[in-house]
């Protein structure tokens, strides 16, 4: 994927739907393609994933598991397709559990680590705004 | 650090290698008193695999049995050899065993006694007091080598294996002190934190895998040397003069070995990185070797060996010994006796097993041995590079820091270029602004541009010509006036007249009689005294005339580009109105005219002209006043940027050089705050790196911390900002930096919240400085992505963190001691002083409102300061904006409801003292206590209240509103991603893995 596709990946994600492009693209610059195939896993110790294409089903750590929160429901099938984003609460909020996931068929995802996310949100303050706005939006709604 | 078990243990190396050295002469010149020049190699293989027998059967028993009783029992059998070895001579065993057993067992006793030095010292200390062990060990083989070469002239010798015995027994009863003194009070170098696992991770083993490598052809030139060295010494020295020659050359080369390691390695170590202090051994030996090669002798190849053992010990082992640190401490002490004394000697068997099969013929070519020791060597040169890299990799993997390598986005492939430019003409307006943010980000070169000038999709022309008239390239202009002349879509010849405008000499001007003419016949009647770029211009400019009636686009760009291009033949009422015009419809244009023609206007009515825009056409006013706005204009682009206007923004992300250049030359006249505003907005803005280097020199903190943020953003996306300002930059932060670790030093006198706000205000200095670090860094073509990362380690992280993220730095950035002695400094406690009046009067210079903070200036706002910063979400924001909201805070006492569910909010509550009760349906009450927050959610949603909130009993609250907190986290955009934050918090237990 060239800058521009990977930019295009990110804003097709409705949280980075406020941000100026220029900032898209420098999201872009920090972000990586990663192809899953079927059963492949990947965590969102380190990373935020945009998801371009596929099917990603959220399958947690042991250690999640055993937490019976409510959000434990949530951590058990829930499933990402083009446009969600897996761990982007843990950008603004790095004590929330990671998890791990499993592609239940090939699946493109971008991802981006969070410390390049957080330069990028500190470095940009409207960005920052707008982000925190539409994650407050998310949030309210309560999508999951 | 373990104090004492370090002092023991330097003791008992020092000795130990006293022991080590006397044998090691012994044996050696036995071996060549009783052997020809042909079983040379006999030495070196029976040396080498000696060491490495016992190395891995030290290792295999260790791993069995405890080892410090297997080091006890390795130091009675190297009693034991020392002490009958003159008898065993004398029943004549071979002096090949002697050479076997002494050298195996003194320098297997020797790696293993280094291991429990290592272990009473960690961290930092290592890299300090580790090589002051080495010293006191090379100190001990300077002390054998010198001392016993008189004593062997005068008595003989074989006093030197009683010498070795005694000083083994000695050896012992430290062993056993050092050993108490570890017990007693802690070994922090062989402590793994706790939960940490002797498994080694895949970036670990890379590191081990390539430290092999390093080792075995470290062993394979020593070897080479080795034997040419001593070949050449046997045919100098015989019977006891050439055992004093070995003791000598050993105490010589000892001696200057503890030169370095008490003058220069500890500060190589704490100043440098490991790829420099690893490159210092390897290149030496290349260089020496050379020179050998070029002109053989005793001296120079005495020289290459002296310096091949003094580096690699100096230099070499010490590398290695940090190299060694990111691996968990038992696999560490296991590997680095591995390394030294099995893998190390394993290459050296092989070198001594090859030059054995070469036979003669090796000893009788020294320069062709040399030329292949060299070529060796620059591979162990490049190989010992690589390790160093891979250590730097392993050190940073813990903190979770990875290289980034920066996309190259100065050359794209005309493909790629084809394929953004069509999706820049997009009728999708999200791709088409994503495509064009994209090429102002890759900077296409204007050059590239000139292939396509005549695409066949009228849409990617359209984009074209509009990258022409943001950046004018007057040496495209005869392609892009012959692409105009037969542009055949309105909108793309629109803008393709603009960017002729644009493109054309300062000079160049239409005839003002053409301006009714039908274009091309007017000029052809004009060849006789028009030039050919003249002719390309007015043909250009009349196929726009050509299509003024089909088009109002058309119209308006042949109008303004007239109006650009007839210099001196508009009056000044007309180009005003021109000006107007253009600003309502088409600013750039607009940008372009006055830029070309404002010469033909006053000032004044420039300023007039934009001033009357500025409310009715704002964005197109503010876009060019950030561009070419006269000084008394200023004021509105700097109020609005402060009012967070997003048109103000879009008008600085959006800057070019010659725009960055007029704000740069007038920054003087914006405010501290809308300067900080300006330096944020320039993060997307990769072509004013002027501007952001005159704003990383700014006075104001505030503004200077933003600036080098948004520098570090250009420099990772390949941006090249001006060296000077960024050594300024440098020299300012640490200068800053010293003078907030001076007034921590004499704080004492200071309030509970002024030193609180002093250390908030330190570490925002570490971070500029790192960051100031990092953007030289990537000036000097480094990745800066580690030491921008490795700030938020530094002053957000624990203490091992921060310790670990100092040896990041010290890797990372470019040779600058005083960096890491200050960072160094902050890490370490304050030392009281007194003198507060000086260290006040330094600290105004670079940080004034701490400073008057510190002088008790605020003591009626410190309460407020004080409650502000118990929160999260005001935690890291700086002092001066925390003291903003602190005086526009509203100060109220609560005595009933504060607010109801579901009711309209705009204004977010602190509790300064009593407590709250915010009741939720469905959900217990949460008491809200001092120092807590209410009502967030409403400040950045506009939601309505989420619950009931009323005091219990009476409570004194501090009310902030969504004016006041948006004006505050424009200054300090922290705010926003602590109430993020806060709000994530808040909103826990239903917190979603999947967003979208």
């Amino acid at each position: 994927m060239d800058l521009l596709e990977r930019a295009s990946a990110l804003a097709a994600c409705r949280l980075f739907a406020d941000l100026a492009p220029a900032v898209v693209i420098r999201l872009a610059e920090r972000a990586r393609p990663r192809t899953l195939e079927p059963g492949e896993r990947l965590t969102t110790d380190d990373d935020v994933w945009i998801v371009v294409d596929g099917q990603i089903v959220i399958a947690s750590t042991a250690a999640v598991a055993m937490d019976a929160t409510a959000s434990t429901t949530r951590r058990h099938g829930g499933t990402a397709t083009a446009g969600h984003a897996l761990g982007l609460v843990r950008v603004i909020a790095p004590g929330t559990p990671a998890l791990s996931a499993l592609a239940v068929k090939r699946s493109n995802v971008v991802g981006l680590s969070l410390d390049d996310m957080r330069d990028v949100l500190e470095e940009d303050p409207a960005a920052l705004a707008a982000l925190a706005d539409a994650l407050a939006r998310v949030l309210l709604e309560g999508t999951s | 650090m373990n104090r004492k078990a370090f002092a023991l243990g330097v003791a008992m190396v020092l000795l130990c290698n006293l022991v080590a050295v006397s044998l090691r002469s012994y044996a050696e010149a036995t071996f060549l008193k009783s052997y020809g020049p042909t079983r040379l190699p006999w030495l070196l293989i029976s040396s080498a695999g000696g060491f490495a027998f016992a190395t891995f059967a030290y290792d295999a028993i260790t791993r069995r049995a405890k080892t410090s009783i297997v080091d006890v029992a390795l130091l009675v059998i190297l009693f034991i050899v020392a002490a009958a070895s003159p008898s065993l001579l004398r029943a004549g065993t071979p002096p090949v065993v002697l050479v076997v057993a002494v050298t195996a067992t003194s320098q297997v006793a020797g790696l293993a006694l280094w291991n429990r030095v290592a272990a009473s010292v960690g961290g930092r200390d290592a890299r300090r007091m580790l090589p002051r062990a080495g010293a006191a060990v090379t100190l001990g083989g300077a002390i054998a080598g010198l001392g016993a070469a008189p004593l062997v002239l005068r008595v003989g010798a074989t006093v030197l294996p009683y010498v070795g015995a005694a000083g083994t027994i000695a050896v012992l009863f430290l062993v056993f002190a050092q050993e108490a003194a570890l017990a007693a009070h802690g070994a922090p170098g062989a402590t793994a934190p706790a939960g940490a696992s002797d498994a080694l991770s895949p970036v670990n083993r890379t590191l081990l895998r390539a430290l092999i490598a390093v080792a075995i052809l470290e062993g394979i030139v020593a070897t080479v040397i080795d034997l040419q060295f001593v070949s050449t010494l046997k045919s100098k020295f015989t019977g006891d003069s050439l055992a004093a020659a070995v003791t000598l050359f050993y105490g010589g080369t000892n001696a200057i070995i503890f030169l370095l390691q008490v003058a220069a390695v500890p500060h190589i170590l704490v100043t440098r990185s490991i790829p420099t202090t690893a490159a210092i051994h390897p290149l030496f030996a290349i260089v020496l070797y050379a020179v050998f090669i070029a002109a053989p002798s005793f001296v120079a190849i005495a020289a290459t060996r002296t310096a091949d053992q003094v580096f690699r010990l100096a230099t070499s082992r010490t590398s290695q010994e940090l190299e060694l640190s990111p691996l968990p401490p038992n696999p560490r002490a296991r590997w680095k006796v591995l390394l030294r004394g099995g893998v190390w000697p394993s290459g050296a068997l092989l070198a001594a097993f090859v030059l054995l099969a070469i036979g003669p013929p090796a000893m009788k070519s020294p320069d062709k041995l040399a030329a292949a020791g060299v070529a060796v060597a620059v591979i162990w040169f490049a190989v010992a590079q690589r390790a160093a890299r891979r250590f730097q990799a392993a050190l940073a993997a813990p903190l979770k820091i990875r290289a980034h390598r920066a996309e190259n986005l100065q050359g794209l492939d005309l493909e790629t270029l084809e394929r953004w430019s069509a999706l820049a003409g997009s009728d999708d307006l999200r791709t088409s602004a994503l495509a064009n943010a994209a090429l102002a980000r890759a900077r296409v070169p204007v050059a590239n541009l000139a292939d396509h000038l005549r695409h066949d999709e009228p849409a990617v022309r359209a984009a074209l010509f509009s990258q022409l008239v943001l950046a004018p390239a007057p040496e495209l202009r005869n392609e892009l006036r012959a692409a105009v002349m037969i542009e055949d879509d309105d909108r793309a010849l629109a803008l393709g007249l603009a960017a002729v405008a644009f493109s054309a000499d300062a000079n160049a001007t239409l005839a003002s009689d053409t301006k009714d003419a039908t274009g091309l016949a007017t000029s052809g009647a004009r060849t006789s005294t028009t030039s050919m770029s003249d002719r390309s211009l007015e043909q250009a400019i009349a196929r726009g005339r050509s299509r003024a009636g089909l088009s109002a686009a058309v119209e308006s760009s042949v109008r303004a580009a007239e109006c650009a291009l007839r210099s001196g033949t508009t009056d000044a009422a007309d180009l005003a109105a021109e000006v107007e015009r253009l600003l309502a419809t088409d600013p750039p244009f607009a940008i372009g005219l006055l830029r070309r023609r404002g010469r033909d206007l006053d000032a004044a009515v420039i300023a007039r002209v934009l001033t009357t825009a500025a409310t009715t056409s704002r964005a197109g006013a503010l876009l060019a006043i950030a561009r070419i706005g006269p000084p008394s204009t200023l004021s509105i682009l700097g109020d609005a940027l402060v009012a967070g206007e997003l048109p103000a923004h879009a008008a600085i992300e959006t800057l070019g050089g010659p725009g960055a250049d007029h704000l740069g030359a007038n920054l003087h006249r914006f405010t501290p705050v809308a300067r900080t505003v300006i330096a944020r907005a320039l993060a997307g803005a990769p072509t004013a790196a002027s501007l952001v280097g005159a704003l990383i020199s700014d006075e104001d903190p505030d503004v200077a911390h933003a600036a080098l943020r948004t520098a570090l953003a250009l420099a990772r996306g390949g941006t090249l900002l001006p060296a000077a300002p960024i050594a300024g930059a440098n020299t300012k932060a640490l200068e800053a930096l010293l003078a907030h670790l001076d007034a921590r030093d004499a704080a004492a006198p200071w309030s509970a919240t002024a030193r609180h706000e002093l250390d908030l205000a330190t570490r925002r200095c570490v971070a500029r400085l790192l960051w100031a670090a990092a953007v030289e860094a990537a000036a000097a073509g480094r990745d800066p992505a580690t030491l921008a990362a490795t700030a938020r380690h530094l002053t957000d992280g624990r203490e091992a963190d921060r310790k670990r993220a100092l040896d990041v730095v010290q890797e990372h950035q470019a040779g600058r001691a005083e960096i890491l002695a200050v960072i160094e400094r902050w890490l370490q406690p304050a030392i009281p002083t007194a003198d507060t009046a000086d260290t006040l009067l330094a600290l105004s210079l670079y940080d004034p409102w701490l400073a008057e903070l510190g002088g008790g200036e605020h003591a009626a706002l410190e309460p407020r300061l004080a409650v502000l910063r118990k929160p999260a979400l005001f935690a890291s924001v700086s002092g001066p904006a925390l003291a903003e909201l602190a005086t526009h805070a509203t100060q109220r006492i609560v005595t009933g409801e504060l607010f109801a569910l579901g009711a309209a909010g705009g204004s977010m509550f602190i509790v300064m003292e009593g407590s709250l009760s915010a009741t939720r349906p469905d959900a217990p009450s949460r008491a809200i206590v001092a120092g807590g927050v209410v009502g967030e959610l409403a400040v950045l949603t506009h939601a309505p209240r989420a619950a009931t909130v009323a005091a219990e009993g009476a409570a004194t609250v501090l009310e902030l509103d969504r004016e006041t907190f948006a004006a505050a986290s424009r200054r300090a955009p922290e705010l926003v991603f602590g109430l993020a934050a806060t709000l994530a918090g808040w909103l826990s237990p239903e917190r979603p893995d999947i967003l979208g």
